[in-house]
Formats: structure tokens, C-alpha cells, sequence
């Protein structure tokens, strides 16, 4: 494990000492509370016409010594609705909920408790509509609207990827396996809830600080939702105590931009406690999905064709775009020449889901990864040699038609792998079990689009001002949630000016002092604003040594560097202290603002139909994974032993920060897997707190090694890409892998909780007491004919013969 | 009513009213670097320390604060309350060895490694993740953590007494990266072996405001399903109760 001693992040040790300010600790000791009013959840309806509040109960909660209003969407100025892409979801609901954290009041309140006995006293009066809650069931005919009068009903958007004649190809395709497989839904459980809050000044500014991954974009959805002015709006983003995609989006804002709107010129603060954060928070769309996959005889991968069924929940949010990425990695990282992947999206009344790391690439990924193993398993090849046989190579074309001219490392990715003592020492390990436990050993291979694809321009622009005193402050302007950006920032600022890290201050976002840059989303981060913040600082240091050669009577400009804190003759070492410089500056010119705007496809493909934006990508950050694990048979529980990651994102800038994403995604991934089990029964959430949504804690994870391939993506800042999101792909495949390994059966349906482990392996043979002879489950998994072309593939039939197994082994 | 208690060694008096929570009455003081993630006593980023003991300020009430020394994250540095803050060497440790990302569980987390140190000054790095189990992490995955605990407790340790106080040699062997790996045999699976019952269900009530101590957060969680009451071979906290009932 590497040791970052020499360079830690810039901002560790502020909040390792808890000296670092977060949204809520910056809000001010006057401030108004404001909470929302969400009845569906009490009354347990999902769907529901309102036919209003009870008025006794709103005098009721008025009377409540310290609450000031309770406002209704009669009170919402503007058009009362807000979303990313689609305006779909009010602010307030008037007329109908349609996911039961749907609110329909507004308190505000002098004090926190003033708040509670406000909310406790309002009743809603509501008729319960019938509700839908599968997607497949929304699409059909007569299914219940959820947004009633809407042209093409439930189905929010259905898009297709076509390459080449995946219903031939799959036709004459020696091998043809078939799967079905669903992933549920995720909560992003940071722990910091969505909060913020908001003052509206005298001169009609609202001005608010929200915890918030796209402070510049929220200013036109709180603008367009409560008919403001964007301009007018000020957004300011200090440190998230986490993101992950959940905070990409209006979560508080326009509720309390509404509060501050009503609150007479004082402040108001809100916060969504854990209860009202998972119940109004954003989830990972649960998805349905229908693979075939065809190949030759060889293990060539030939044609895959699939249909993929994602559950935006009430609204759309970024549902089209997080569908979008999963139909364009629907295929996995190979080389398929015949591509046919339909997308639907449907609406339910289920609650709503909105961007997640691994941004609906996560759910295609145990589906993709998960038929490559039938695969091997039917060819008895190596799971692992298979996908380097299919693996893409940059230079190629990838399954939405996008020649890769961007860099691709997966092979080494998997060569590293392959060499790991975990994989090679893989069979002695397995059958070292100890009783009533089972062993496996599994392997992925994932990768994640970079940026927003094209037709929605990803770009930055960043500002560095040499300040007065002779330092630099970089105007950061993509919010920094955990994942490091703006330590990235001052590391990279540091290095093209040459300065000590003491000598570059960070401003955090706020879209009064800084340039609009996008969302801190899509792995692009680092990516888009890194390149644009070299470019600033590369035109600052040119324009710092011009106009310090005449006060150094230097002829040249190049006869003079950059050095901590001053500008210096490199011959004759005169130098000029930057503090000295500054002060012949006007402020003007001590700014440097440069833009960079992230390169797309250029052989733009004919292969999309439906998408709006965002398709296709161009860059990919790669990872390849392997995970061990333990199945206790009493238990059905599995306990991961070893986990490694391979991940090729480019060039690495920081060691310890590469390690951070590829751990932090992975234990995720392992959570969303295994243990998150998120419930919703009839739209009602049923994992209400953090006890029962079982994120890992230390004792649920091993040391998760993270290893790096050291490529180089030519159009990075300093040859890097972005990691955030591709670790978080990984363990979904590789734990099933490895349970198949384990027991026999591929569990299609996630996550793989004891409950289905324990029906799994009761379906099979139970074990001898001392645990199984060894490779035993090899036999296990499908059949070895190599030629045969199946039918559905769900996995090994019972009673498959034991004398299987050697056949699998001696291929 | 009036309470008076000592905050990162700073006398404080205050009305409060009894009821209230200490992580509000505490954030209300200005210890903004006490955090709510939960509320209901799950996630460990509102910990400190009630005379050295690591408890739940969301868990407390105001009242319980009465006469007591309290130590937030803040606190534990050194240097004058008035002049610039001297990090713990767990607070450095953290920066240094990667554990701080999105930095909210961290003064929790600190607090729990804090509490760990000084009942174990050299723990293992299971015993460390047993000792931080009780606060979560949704960012780190914890190998950094655990890392910056180890790195702590090498730093913390007197080297010339550690050796005879038979430390695991590993623990001596320089604050390199090998030091902070497992020492061979001892992976965080082999929880199986030691973490059930015994190990995080210590009894609650022990001391005053006993229920609120550490050890019972667990028990709490356990007992709201985080682990399995029966705890049979289970490696993983993260089990469901009913799983357990099934065994
Ligand atoms: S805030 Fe989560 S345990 Fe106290
Ligand atoms: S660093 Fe973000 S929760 Fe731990």
C-alpha cells in the first residue's frame, strides 16, 4: 500500500481536525427553519389525489408558538416545477402525489422545534389512487398513469442502439446463451443529508449556500420552478459530506429558495433529516434486463442483443441520461460487431431515481459480465483469458460505433490480474474452505464514460488570480463532494506555477465569483476543469515573467521562471517576489480565465435512436476486478475475503487519491451487491433508516487493493482520466462470479442476499459435512458442450452430473 | 436549567433546556465540528468524548452533560485554545495516510480511533476496525482508515517501551507501508472468529449515561438488524436479523 505521507490532499487535515465548514455549519444563528410536508409516507400512499389540507389542522400548526407560514403550491411563484431535463416534478404538489415523499406543504419556523410540532399538526386530506410499481407493468395497456394526460403515458423515453444486424448475427451464431437479470435500488446514504440555506437581500439577490454538485445549473432549475430571474440567484457550494450523484439535482433547493422567498428578508435553513433523506432523496433506478448473447466457437464475442427496463420512479430527473449510459455500456468493454440494445423507461410510482455513480452502468454490468461467464463456462475457457480475447483496444470500434481514439488499457488491466497470486492461486485456495463454508473466486472487467457525451458540450472554465499578497487563488467552480477535485486542483495549479502547496488557496464554488463549469458528475471533474485550469495557469505564468522582465531588465520573457514566490532571471538569479509583482497589477490583470471543452466522437455514429443529448462517449475510464469470497452454508451470508481492482484511468496524478475513488467505488459496489438490500413494497420505502439500509461498516470489507495501470490519456490534464465512477461497476459481476463459483448457480437477481444464497443452495445438492471435494462447483456451472446452442440460461440445471467436472477441467 | 461542563477544556455554562440534544446544544456552542448523519445513534459522526469515553452526542441529552469533560475532535489537539490548533497525531495521521475524503465522519471517526488508543495502543488492524465498527464511512471503503489508525498508534507508541511490552513485532517494524499491512494470517475475515457477541455486546449501563457508551451502539444496531442476533460464523455486520433467525 502506498504511503501518501509526502503529499496528503490539501484539504485532510482541515477536516480531520473538524475545522472544515460544511453547508449547514456556515448558516447563520438567526436563520428560519423550514421543513417540507410529506403525508404520503404516514398515510401510506403512494398515488394519490389531494384534495387539500385540513384547514383546522393548518390553524393548528399556525398556532404553534414559533411557526410563521405553511405554505401550499398555491404560494409557489412560477411555473412550481423543477428537474434537471424534464420539468416534471412540482415543488409543492397541489393536485397529486405520485411517490409517497411527495410534499404538499412548506413550514417555516422560528426554531427547530417550532418546525416539528408545526409539521406534527398538519393533516393532508388524500384519495388513494391505484398505483403502478413495476415498470414493466406501467408500460402496459390500462396501466395507471402516473403523470395523467402526459403524451406516450408512463413510457418517459424509449431509445435503441443498433450496430450491424444483431437478429442475424445471433441467428447463425454457433453459441447463443440467454439471461434475465434485475438490480434493485440504491440510496447514495451520504453521510451528510441534503441541506443548505438561503436569505433573500435587499437587492433581490437569493443567496444560497446548499450542499449541491451543480451550483451553476441549479440557479436556472430554482429560476424556471419559482419564476426567478437566474441571474438573480447565488449559489454557493462549500465542501459535500458526500455526493455520489444524489446531490446532482434540486434536492433542497427550490423549497427553501421558496421559504426564503416568504421569510421576509431573514435566513432559512434546511436540512432533511435521515428519515426524510431517504425518503425524498434521488436512488439508483432499478433495472430489468433481458440479454442474448451470441459467439463463436472460440469464445469470439459475435452479436449481443438485449432489452433493458429501467424504473425512473415519479419523475424523471436525469433518468433518460443515467438510461442513456447504461444502453452505451450495455455490450461491456469488448469488441461486438452486431449491437441491438433496447432502453425503456418507465414511470412509476415508486420513489424517484436520479444520477448515481455508475450512472445506470452499474445495474448492465453484472448482465454483461454475468453471460461472459456462461460463456466461458459453456467454451470452458478461462473466465478471464475470455475477456482479454474480446477486450477492447483503443483503435477500435466499440459497440456503439465510436472508433476509440481515446486511450484503452483494459488488457493490462487484465494482465495485471491474471499475474495476481489471488487468481493464480485460486484453485488451492478454494479448496482450502473451512467446513460449512464455501469458497469462490470471481473476475469483472467494467469501464465508464467520461463526460456528458456529446450534444450536451462539456466544458469548464477556470479562473487563478494572483493575489496581492503574492499567492494564488483558483476560483474552483465544480464542487468538490469527497472525491478530491479540488486537491487535485491546487496540485495541479501548484505544479505549473511552481509553487509550494501553501502557495494556492482554493475558492470554493459560488456562482457570483466563479465561471460556470458543469456539474461534479461523469468522472469529468478533474477531467474538463483540470485542462482548463492548466490553461489558465500556463497563461498566467506567461503574462507573470512579461510583465516582471521589466522590472527585472530581462530582454526576454524566457530568460525569466517561475519560482516558489517569485519570478527569477534563470542566469543571473535576480528575482522579484510575486507579492512585489502583484502590486504593479491592477486586479484585472491578475486574473487568468481560460476554458477547455472536452473533445467528442468525431465519426459521430448512426447507431443512436432516441437520445436526446449525451450519446455517445468517447472517453472511458477501464477497471478490471477480482473478489474472493466465503459463503457460510448455514447462514447463506457472504463475507468477501479479498478484493482487488485494476484500474486504468489514465495517467495517476496523486497515488493516494487514485486508491481513494478505486476503494471508496468498490466498497459501494460491494454494498449495492451484497448488503443494501433498499425495500419498497407498493412505492412505499421500507428501508427507512441506516440500520436496516445496511451500507458496509469496517467489519463488512476487507483491505481492498487497489492497483493502477499506468496509461496515459493524451487529451488529460497530465494524461489523466477520470476514476470516480468505474470502481463502483465492478463488484456486482465479480461477487456473482465468485458465488457461482462458490455454489454452482449464478444468482441473476441482486443483491445477492443470504436469503437467495440459502435458496440457492437448496435448490442444489446439499454439501457433505466437511465441506465439498474439491472443484466440485465446477461442475456445476453450465454445461461443457462447446457447440451446443442453448436455450434460456438460467443458470445449471439440478442434478447436473458430477462427472462434469473434469471435463471442464481438462479443457 | 443551568448546566456547567468543561468543552475541549474550556468551562462553559449555559441554559439548556434538559431535554435537548447535546449534539444541538453542542453545535449551538460552536462545536461545528460535531456532525449529525443520522440522528438515531447508526452512523457515528456526532461521537465524543464524555470523560474519555466515546459516546453519541445525538444519543445524549443535554442534561447528561452536566459536570462532565467533553472532548469533540477539535479538542484533541493540543496548542492554546486561543492560538493556532496543533493536530493530533490521529488527526495527521488521517491527512497523511489518505482516510479523509469527503472529511464528515471523520472528527467521529477520529473520535472513535481516539477512544481505541487509549484502551488498546497497539491494536491489530481487525481490532482497529472493530474499534471504528460503530461509525460508517460512505466514502473511504476504510483501508485508509484502518491505515491511519495503525500509523497513529506507531507514532503514539514509545518505541523503547512497547518492545517489552511485546507489541507484535510488525507493529515496531517502522512506520513503513509493510507496517501497516495485516501481519500474515490476520485478514479482516477472520472476524468470523471473534467479533460475534462477545466482542461488540458489551452490557449497557456500566457507567453513567451507560447506555449511550459505545459498545451498546452496537448492540443498538444489532438489535435494529445491522447484525445478526445469533451472530453464527457471521463475518459481515451487515447480515439481516431474519437471516440470522433462519440459521
Ligand atoms: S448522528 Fe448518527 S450516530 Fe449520532
Ligand atoms: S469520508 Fe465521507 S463519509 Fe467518510
Amino acid at each position: 500500500m502506498p504511503s501518501s505521507k509526502s503529499a496528503p490532499r490539501c484539504d485532510a487535515l482541515a477536516k480531520a481536525t473538524g475545522a472544515e465548514r460544511y453547508a449547514l455549519d456556515l448558516a447563520p444563528a438567526d436563520c428560519l427553519f423550514a421543513g417540507a410536508f410529506r403525508p404520503g409516507a404516514v398515510l401510506g400512499i403512494a398515488h394519490g389525489r389531494l384534495r387539500g389540507l385540513d384547514p383546522a389542522s393548518v390553524a393548528a400548526a399556525l398556532a404553534v408558538p414559533g411557526v410563521l407560514r405553511v405554505l401550499t403550491a398555491a404560494d409557489v411563484p412560477g411555473t412550481n416545477r423543477q428537474g434537471i431535463v424534464h420539468k416534471d416534478q412540482p415543488v409543492l404538489c397541489g393536485e397529486v402525489i405520485r411517490h409517497a415523499g411527495d410534499p404538499v406543504a412548506l413550514v417555516l419556523a422560528e426554531s427547530a422545534l417550532a418546525l416539528r410540532r408545526g409539521l406534527a399538526a398538519l393533516r393532508a386530506d388524500i384519495e388513494p389512487l391505484p398505483g403502478v410499481f413495476n415498470p414493466e407493468e406501467a408500460l402496459k395497456k390500462g396501466a395507471p398513469l402516473v403523470h395523467a394526460g402526459r403524451k406516450g403515458g408512463n413510457l418517459l423515453l424509449s431509445a435503441l442502439i443498433e450496430k450491424g444486424d444483431a437478429r442475424q448475427a445471433l441467428k447463425s451464431a454457433p453459441v447463443v446463451l440467454r439471461g434475465e437479470f434485475s438490480t434493485p435500488v440504491q440510496e447514495h446514504a451520504f453521510l451528510e443529508t441534503q441541506c443548505g440555506f438561503a436569505q433573500l437581500l435587499p437587492d433581490g439577490v437569493l443567496d444560497m449556500t446548499v450542499s449541491t454538485q451543480a451550483p451553476f445549473r441549479d440557479r436556472f432549475e430554482i429560476g424556471h420552478a419559482l419564476g426567478l430571474d437566474p441571474l438573480t440567484i447565488r449559489v454557493r457550494s462549500p465542501y459535500l459530506g458526500g455526493g455520489f450523484g444524489g446531490k446532482d439535482g434540486s434536492t433542497v433547493q427550490c423549497l427553501l429558495g421558496l421559504a426564503a422567498l416568504c421569510a421576509g428578508g431573514r435566513p432559512v435553513r434546511m436540512a432533511w433529516d435521515r428519515e426524510e433523506s431517504i425518503l425524498a432523496g434521488y436512488k439508483r433506478h432499478a433495472v430489468r434486463l433481458r440479454y442474448t448473447l451470441g459467439a463463436d466457437e472460440d469464445g469470439t464475442l459475435l452479436a449481443l442483443s438485449c432489452r433493458l427496463t429501467y424504473d425512473t420512479g415519479a419523475y424523471a430527473h436525469l433518468g433518460g441520461e443515467v438510461m442513456e449510459l447504461g444502453m452505451e455500456h450495455a455490450a461491456g468493454p469488448y469488441r461486438v460487431p452486431n449491437v441491438r440494445v433496447e432502453g425503456r423507461l418507465a414511470y412509476t410510482n415508486n420513489p424517484i431515481a436520479g444520477a448515481f455513480r455508475g450512472f445506470g452502468v452499474a445495474q448492465v454490468s453484472p448482465a454483461f459480465e454475468g453471460l461472459l461467464d456462461a460463456l466461458a463456462a459453456k467454451l470452458c475457457l478461462d473466465p478471464l483469458e475470455l475477456r482479454r480475447k474480446n477486450a477492447l483496444h483503443t483503435g477500435d470500434e466499440n459497440s456503439s460505433g465510436v472508433t476509440l481514439t481515446s486511450s484503452v488499457h483494459l488488457a493490462q488491466c487484465l494482465d495485471e490480474l491474471a499475474a495476481h497470486p489471488h487468481w493464480t492461486g485460486r484453485e488451492a485456495w478454494r479448496v482450502a474452505a473451512p467446513p460449512l463454508t464455501r469458497r469462490g473466486v470471481g473476475v469483472s472487467c467494467v469501464f465508464n464514460g467520461m463526460g456528458y457525451g456529446r450534444g450536451l458540450p462539456d466544458m469548464a472554465i477556470a479562473k487563478v488570480e494572483l493575489t496581492e499578497a503574492g499567492d494564488f487563488l483558483i476560483y474552483t467552480s465544480v464542487p468538490d463532494m469527497g472525491q478530491g477535485n479540488a486537491a487535485a486542483f491546487a496540485l495541479l495549479a501548484a505544479q505549473e506555477l511552481n509553487q509550494p502547496p501553501e502557495g494556492i488557496r482554493l475558492v470554493q464554488p459560488d456562482t457570483e465569483r466563479c465561471h460556470p463549469s458543469g456539474s461534479s458528475s461523469a468522472g469529468r471533474t478533474t477531467y474538463t476543469y483540470g485542462n482548463a485550469l492548466l490553461k489558465a495557469c500556463a497563461a498566467m505564468r506567461a503574462k507573470l515573467l512579461t510583465r516582471a522582465a521589466m522590472a527585472l531588465m530581462a530582454d526576454e520573457a524566457e530568460a525569466l521562471e517561475l519560482v516558489p514566490g517569485a519570478v527569477q532571471h534563470r542566469t543571473t538569479g535576480r528575482s522579484l517576489p510575486l507579492a512585489a509583482l502583484a502590486r504593479f497589477l491592477s486586479r484585472d490583470d491578475r486574473l487568468s480565465v481560460a476554458e477547455f471543452l472536452m473533445p467528442v466522437a468525431q465519426d459521430r455514429p448512426d447507431t443512436g435512436r432516441g437520445f436526446a443529448i449525451g450519446f455517445p462517449h468517447l472517453f472511458f475510464a477501464f477497471a478490471a476486478h477480482l473478489a474472493r469470497i466465503e459463503v457460510d452454508e448455514l447462514t447463506g451470508r457472504v463475507r468477501v475475503c479479498d478484493y482487488v481492482c485494476v484500474t486504468d484511468g489514465g495517467r495517476v496524478l496523486g497515488r493516494s487519491c487514485f486508491d481513494q475513488q478505486a476503494q471508496g467505488g468498490a466498497a459501494q459496489g460491494i454494498g449495492f451487491a451484497l448488503t443494501e438490500d433498499f425495500q419498497v413494497r407498493q412505492g412505499l420505502i421500507q428501508t427507512r433508516d441506516l440500520s436496516t439500509c445496511l451500507i458496509p461498516t469496517a467489519l463488512d470489507l476487507p483491505d481492498i487493493e487497489s492497483l493502477a495501470v499506468d496509461g496515459c490519456e493524451p487529451t488529460g490534464p497530465r494524461g489523466l482520466k477520470g476514476v470516480g465512477e468505474v470502481g463502483l461497476n465492478g463488484p456486482a459481476p465479480a461477487l456473482a462470479a465468485a458465488l457461482e463459483d462458490a455454489i454452482g448457480t449464478r444468482l441473476r437477481d441482486f443483491p445477492l442476499n443470504p436469503e437467495r444464497v440459502l435458496a440457492a443452495l437448496k435448490k442444489r445438492r446439499p454439501s457433505s459435512k466437511s465441506g465439498r471435494e474439491s472443484g466440485t462447483n465446477s461442475a456445476t456451472k453450465a454445461g461443457p458442450k462447446p457447440v451446443a446452442k442453448l436455450g434460456p440460461e438460467s443458470g445449471p440445471k439440478p442434478g447436473l452430473k458430477p462427472g462434469l467436472k473434469s471435463e471442464r477441467r481438462r479443457a | 436549567m443551568k448546566l456547567s461542563f468543561t468543552l475541549n477544556g474550556r468551562a462553559v455554562q449555559v441554559a439548556a433546556a434538559p431535554d435537548q440534544r447535546a449534539v444541538d446544544l453542542l453545535r449551538e456552542l460552536d462545536a461545528l465540528d460535531v456532525k449529525e448523519g443520522c440522528g438515531t445513534g447508526e452512523c457515528g459522526a456526532c461521537s465524543v468524548l464524555v470523560d474519555g469515553v466515546h459516546k453519541l452526542s445525538c444519543l445524549l441529552l443535554a442534561a447528561q452533560l452536566q459536570g462532565r469533560e467533553l472532548t469533540t475532535a477539535a479538542g484533541l489537539g493540543g496548542g492554546d485554545p486561543h492560538g493556532p490548533h496543533v493536530p493530533h497525531p490521529i488527526q495527521r495521521a488521517f491527512a497523511e495516510q489518505g482516510a479523509v475524503q469527503c472529511g464528515f465522519c471523520t472528527p467521529g471517526m477520529t473520535i472513535a480511533a481516539a477512544a481505541l488508543l487509549a484502551e488498546n495502543p497497539a491494536p491489530t488492524r481487525l481490532e482497529v476496525r472493530r474499534g471504528i465498527s460503530g461509525n460508517l464511512c460512505r466514502c473511504t471503503g476504510y483501508v485508509k482508515i484502518v491505515d491511519a489508525v495503525r500509523a497513529a498508534a506507531l507514532e503514539l507508541a514509545d518505541v523503547s517501551v512497547d518492545v517489552s511490552a511485546d507489541v507484535p513485532a510488525e507493529a515496531l517494524s517502522a512506520a513503513s507501508d509493510a507496517a501497516l499491512a495485516y501481519p500474515a494470517g490476520e485478514t479482516a475475515g477472520d472476524a468470523s472468529s471473534v467479533v460475534p457477541g462477545a466482542a461488540l455486546a458489551a452490557p449497557a449501563g456500566d457507567a453513567p449515561g451507560g447506555a449511550f457508551s459505545v459498545t451498546p451502539v452496537s448492540a443498538r444496531v444489532r438489535a435494529k438488524g445491522r447484525t445478526t442476533g445469533s451472530t453464527t460464523g457471521s463475518a459481515t455486520g451487515g447480515g439481516k436479523a431474519k437471516a440470522g433467525g433462519a440459521a
